[in-house]
């Protein structure tokens, strides 16, 4: 076998010559991979680090210590899928069929062995083991092809429906756009072939005297607006109140004029064809109603209708006008009802009427586009308009135009809905409409009167409505007029059982009495959660400082200390929100609240509720910026770190003794040391340095302390504060910085919340510059964290194209396996038929050809199969690398989102302070503006201000204080 | 697995004896057997039998062919069939020699023990059924991977042809869109009765003024001549109220 070579083999057996011989002979079968134990616990061992895993593990029974069986019982564990033979130098058949039978092992050997027969039976066992591992490895195929077959049923399913539900989309549009333009045909020829005047009348309105006026009106009115256009565009002069119109002056006319008058007639009316369609009236009553082509004003209103004079009216309006410059909410029913030209209930008429009118107005709309679709009579629209007039004459109930075409089975309920629909007016006929009334709050209801009507008022919030019946109603048993009532207004939501209504009209005895007739759900607005701390979480106290301006942290007596089982924090409940609904059942939307939740890391437990953070063991609580609580051990290192401790990466607090030597890297929680010298420090926590600080690249998300700062790097999230000098450093802080007592040259500071200095420079001294109230902090921060995200960004992108190129791979394959499979059927085919005509001597060879080539090509789509089972591996794990980036990423942003919230939230007041000196050549910055020291300053205070000037919005003042 | 699997073994031996002997014991694990008593009869067997043996156990000495020599022929025949040779001690060359052409899979000495050869014999049944198995999933795998192949050609055929097909639809909608918008807009009476006065001259202030008089006359001549025509008249005043809107 030519891969045998790739096949471990493991012997134990403490016999060392026979496993000499058993080397060679398998050597000479090209095993040229066996490792041998000379015990079971050697052989264990090499188990535990098998890689690849062995494919066959032999053992001698007779060993010192464990023995055989048992030794290849245990290797079952350690791995599962390798063949495993046991030598023996006697013969006990039962123990070994034993064995056999509980699967501890696949083969025995007696010894002294003949050594074909291990050849043989070793051979044998590397053919099942390679079995087994090719059926595993169909298995997976099959499974994932199964998959694969299952998943794209769905795809084709829903890329099928998708398919037909856009065709249908399509087509829609297609006869929509079709039925459009056949109607744009169909007016288009109307309008062409214009029959005259007479026919367009009898089609557009119902011949009567006033309608005859008002269509001439109409198209008198659209004459003069044209001819106004046309003169407003050639600059003549054309005002019809001063024309003289003589009815004879047609007598005097040529037949070219007449022509040409014929013609501008033809055109008018035309235009006016829409409008004379909106004279609608019934031939009957002929009510005045009709006769509005816009909504009268309500006094107008009134005068048409006889409540009041015109006089009346002037007077009122004359009032109205008056006591405007009073009060703005005034309107003309309140004068006309103050002065008792009114009363409160033709008020309510006047208005319901109005709201009529306004329906009207809607309905002829309606009315003309079921006309101009022929969808249609003009009889049934008459006779609806004439049914809604009748209708609110009697009841003050407005039907909808459509409503009562569908009742008289004029046209079917989907009409009326597209049509509707198409005017959009199911949004315009919810309040507040018309009923001005509606605006009223329920509190200020001053229902006296009857009305005569049924009256429906709305609250502001719309989360109820009430309605008040007439005392024609009182008593009775009828309430499909209050129910009609609420359809037209569109309530949907809430609204009492019928019963209810019916008990109420029955029992009511007044006209006062009010029924709520439907009720929303107040929308509930939500409480956030609040974490209350149960240990210190300001700011650290520092520790004493000694006269030479060291510091003693040891001596600090009040760092927080809790034992396990402590709690640490709690959160109270969150209320959460509720979406109301209106009446007319729409949602009342809320905003939404996020759960804040409760982190904790190390030494920290959550509670199995999720309500409380409780100490998992001894030592110091601490917060961190992300706000998750931690409880820190400490370790301690007596003297320096330097070679013998090594770097020094710890997930709590760090004391050193001595100093933090030159190259170390020092990774911890709060870090106290005596010095820190060409070190690298990272600290979440506090950095407390009793002396000073030389040659470092620090970054701390805690408060620094120390004696002197010399050539620093220092990034930090909160204050420092040194007191002595600062020396050629640069410090970018979001908190700020405290140096009382010491000096800065050659230095460049930058604090979010600006900084206390008692001498800058010393005349001789590189030049300092110091910058307040801009956090350079967090945007370092920002593009550190959006480096690391683009980092991984990068990564994501390189793996994602090496996934492409085994995913492509992996489909040639595919495809390469499709393509072999199908020629092989087609050999398969002709085999069978071959066969089928025996006789033939010549067919014999090629049949035998042809199978030779069908197993060559099983061969070859077996390898296919495998090397394609192989590229997958290697895109799932493209895959799962992707995906851990990807977490990183977001594990990055949610950790800058947190970091920046918590840094932007506290800003300090950002101003310079200087205590004693500040000499020439520093350099003072803030946001926008900054400036150079020209001159020496005492104790001064520089801040930058706004101004009002946009050409220098900012400026850094200088103000002296006193010493 | 064992279970629902019926092996059919074929024992070659030219001793009846042993051959029935051999049988029993096939029977005794549930296993089918034929018999043949000679190489070419067992040739034979293998090649009139529909479907495969799972196991050969062929004695090695046998007059005319030996059982080495027939496990040979077996072998192209019917290479799947995993194939035992009972030796003597005598037969070590012929054992060798078989082993190596992997001809056999095992061979096995006489006398046997009969509960070893029970297990031996399960163990070869075991192998063959693995491979059967193997040769069922490897070709479940070939006529799945041959239906994906086909499902995402068609596919991709299919989303080729709805994507023509709403692209057609599209294009049908843009040109009505389009002839909706071209042909059909709204006449401009007024540029009408513009160009209308502009042929006649009108365009003049005095001109236009008396044009107006004279079209609202008529206007409301035609208005009179429907009234009178449906038995009713026209307002007097009427032709005055125009301009008051």
């Amino acid at each position: 076998m030519p891969d045998n070579n790739e096949y471990d083999i493991l012997v134990v057996d403490d016999d060392e010559p026979i496993v000499k011989n058993m080397r060679r002979v398998l050597r000479r079968k090209g095993f040229t991979r066996v490792i041998s134990a000379l015990n079971a616990e050697q052989g264990i061992k090499l188990l535990e680090t098998a890689s690849p895993p062995f494919f066959l593990i032999m053992s001698d029974q007779r060993m010192p210590g464990m023995n055989g069986s048992q030794f290849l019982e245990k290797s079952i564990m350690l791995s599962p899928e390798s063949r495993r033979m046991l030598m023996t130098g006697y013969s006990d058949f039962d123990a070994i069929i034993d064995a056999v039978n509980k699967g501890e092992i696949h083969q025995y050997i007696t010894k002294p062995w003949n050594n074909d027969d291990l050849v043989l039976r070793i051979m044998g066992e590397l053919e099942k083991y390679k079995s087994f591992q090719e059926r595993r490895r169909l298995y997976r195929i099959t499974n994932r092809q199964n998959a694969r077959l299952f998943d794209l049923a769905g795809v084709r399913k829903k890329e099928i429906d998708r398919f037909i539900e856009t065709l249908k989309q399509k087509k829609q549009e297609i006869d929509r756009l079709k039925a459009e333009i056949r109607e744009a045909k169909n007016k288009a020829a109307l309008k062409e072939n214009f029959a005259g005047l007479d026919e367009l009348l009898s089609r557009t309105i119902t011949m009567n005297a006033a309608n005859l006026s008002n269509a001439f009106r109409i198209t008198g009115r659209e004459l003069i607006s044209m001819m106004q256009a046309i003169a407003a565009r050639n600059m003549l002069e054309f005002s019809p109140g001063n024309i003289q119109v003589n009815p004879a002056i047609i007598n005097t006319l040529d037949d070219e004029t007449f022509d040409l008058i014929d013609r501008i007639i033809e055109n008018v009316i035309i235009a006016s064809e829409d409008r004379l369609f909106s004279i609608c009236s019934d031939p009957d009553t002929d009510t005045a109603s009709d006769n509005y082509t816009k909504i009268p004003e309500f006094d107008e209103l009134a005068v048409n209708d006889g409540f009041i004079t015109e006089h009346e009216r002037r007077l009122a309006r004359a009032a109205l006008e008056e006591l405007r410059q009073s009060s703005e909410a005034l309107t003309i029913d309140r004068v006309l009802l103050e002065k008792g030209f009114l009363k409160r209930r033709d008020v309510s008429r006047i208005f319901a009427k109005l709201a009529m009118l306004q329906t009207r107005v809607s309905d002829r709309e309606f009315a003309r586009m079921l006309l101009n679709r022929e969808l249609v009579s003009k009889k049934d629209i008459d006779r609806a308009f004439l049914k809604q007039i009748n209708t609110f004459e009697s009841s003050g109930i407005t039907l909808l135009l459509g409503d009562i075409l569908v009742k008289f089975k004029a046209i079917p309920p989907e009409i009326r809905d597209e049509i509707m629909a198409a005017q959009d007016r199911g949004k315009a006929l919810k309040p507040p409409c018309t009923d001005q009334k509606a605006e009223k709050q329920e509190d200020q209801g001053d229902h006296q009167t009857d009305s005569g009507f049924i009256e429906l008022e709305i609250a502001k919030d719309r989360l109820s409505a009430w309605i008040w019946i007439p005392s024609s109603m009182l008593g009775k048993d009828d309430i499909e007029p209050i129910k009609n009532i609420i359809r037209t207004k569109s309530i949907k939501y809430g609204i009492v059982d019928d019963n209810v209504i019916k008990a109420f009209i029955k029992n009511c005895k007044t006209s006062n009495e009010k029924l709520v007739i439907a009720r929303g759900i107040a929308p509930r607005h939500g409480k956030p959660s609040k974490i209350i701390y149960h240990f210190n979480t300001g700011p650290d106290t520092a520790g004493i400082i000694n006269e030479d301006g060291s510091i003693d942290f040891r001596s600090r007596g009040d760092a927080p200390f809790v034992h396990k089982g402590q709690v640490l924090a709690e959160k109270t409940p969150m209320e959460d929100p509720r979406p109301g609904m209106d009446i007319f059942g729409e949602t009342i939307p809320v905003e939404e609240i996020d759960e804040i939740q409760l982190q904790g890391k190390e030494g920290v437990v959550l509670s199995e509720d999720g309500t409380r953070l409780i100490a998992d063991r001894d030592g110091q609580p601490s917060i961190d910026a992300n706000g998750a609580v931690s409880v820190f051990e400490s370790l301690t290192i007596k003297g320096d770190v330097n070679f013998k401790t090594g770097n020094i990466k710890f997930r709590g607090n760090v004391l050193v003794t001595g100093t933090v030597r030159e190259g170390f890297i020092v990774e911890c929680e709060d870090l106290t040391a005596n010095e820190i010298n060409g070190a690298v420090i990272r600290t979440s926590g506090n950095l407390q340095i009793s002396n000073g600080i030389v040659n470092a690249d620090i970054q701390t998300q805690g408060n620094v302390q120390a004696k002197f700062l010399n050539r620093v790097k220092l990034y930090g999230f909160k204050d420092v504060m040194i007191t002595r000098e600062i020396m050629e450093s640069t410090i970018i802080i979001s908190g700020a910085l405290n140096n009382e007592t010491g000096r800065v040259t050659a230095s460049t500071i930058c604090a979010g919340k600006g900084m206390t200095l008692k001498q800058v420079g010393t005349g001789k001294s590189e030049y300092s510059v110091l910058k307040a109230g801009s956090d350079d902090h967090i945007q370092w921060l920002e593009t550190t964290y959006d480096a690391k995200i683009e980092d991984c960004t990068k990564s994501i992108d390189i793996i994602n194209e090496q996934k492409n190129k085994y995913d492509n791979i992996f489909n040639s394959l595919h495809i390469d396996i499709a393509g072999r499979t199908l020629a092989q059927e087609k050999i398969l085919k002709r085999i069978d038929y071959l066969k089928s005509r025996k006789k033939l001597k010549v067919s014999k060879e090629e049949i035998k050809e042809l199978e030779a080539s069908v197993r060559k090509a099983d061969e070859k789509i077996r390898a296919v199969f495998a090397q394609q089972d192989n590229i997958l591996e290697k895109s799932k794990g493209c895959e799962e690398k992707i995906n851990a980036l990807n977490n990183e990423i977001r594990q990055i942003q949610t950790r800058k989102k947190n970091i920046m919230e918590s840094l932007r939230q506290n800003k300090g007041s950002a101003e310079i302070k200087i205590l004693k000196k500040l000499y020439p050549g520093t350099k003072i910055k803030g946001t926008q503006a900054s400036m150079i020291i020209k001159q020496e300053f005492g104790p001064s205070r520089f801040k930058e201000i706004d101004t009002q000037d946009p050409e220098i919005p900012k400026l850094i003042i200088h103000q002296p204080l006193k010493p | 697995m064992a279970d629902k699997f019926v092996h059919t073994v074929l024992i070659v031996d030219d001793e009846a004896q042993i051959g029935k002997a051999l049988g029993r014991l096939m029977r005794s694990i549930g296993a089918k057997y034929v018999y043949a008593e000679s190489g070419q009869a067992a040739i034979d067997a293998i090649k009139a039998k529909a479907r495969p043996f799972s196991l050969i156990l062929s004695d090695q000495r046998m007059p005319g062919m030996e059982g080495s020599e027939f496990l040979e022929q077996a072998k192209k025949l019917s290479p799947d069939t995993i194939r035992f040779l009972i030796t003597g001690y005598a037969d070590v060359n012929a054992v060798t020699d078989a082993v190596n052409k992997g001809s056999i899979h095992r061979y096995i000495t006489k006398p046997w023990d009969n509960r070893m050869l029970t297990e031996i014999i399960k163990a070869g049944l075991e192998q063959y059924e693995l491979i059967m198995e193997n040769n069922r999933l490897f070709a479940l795998a070939k006529e799945q991977n041959a239906k994906l192949y086909k499902i995402n050609t068609g596919l991709k055929k299919s989303a080729e042809l709805h994507k023509r097909a709403i692209l057609q639809k599209d294009k049908k909608i843009a040109e009505l869109t389009e002839q909706l918008e071209k042909g059909f807009k709204p006449r401009d009476y007024i540029s009408e009765i513009e160009t209308l006065l502009k042929e006649n001259h009108m365009l003049d202030s005095v001109k236009l003024q008396s044009l107006y008089a004279a079209v609202v006359a008529e206007l409301y001549e035609q208005f009179q001549d429907i009234a009178a025509r449906n038995g009713f008249e026209m307002p007097e005043n009427i032709q005055g109220e125009l301009d008051a809107g």
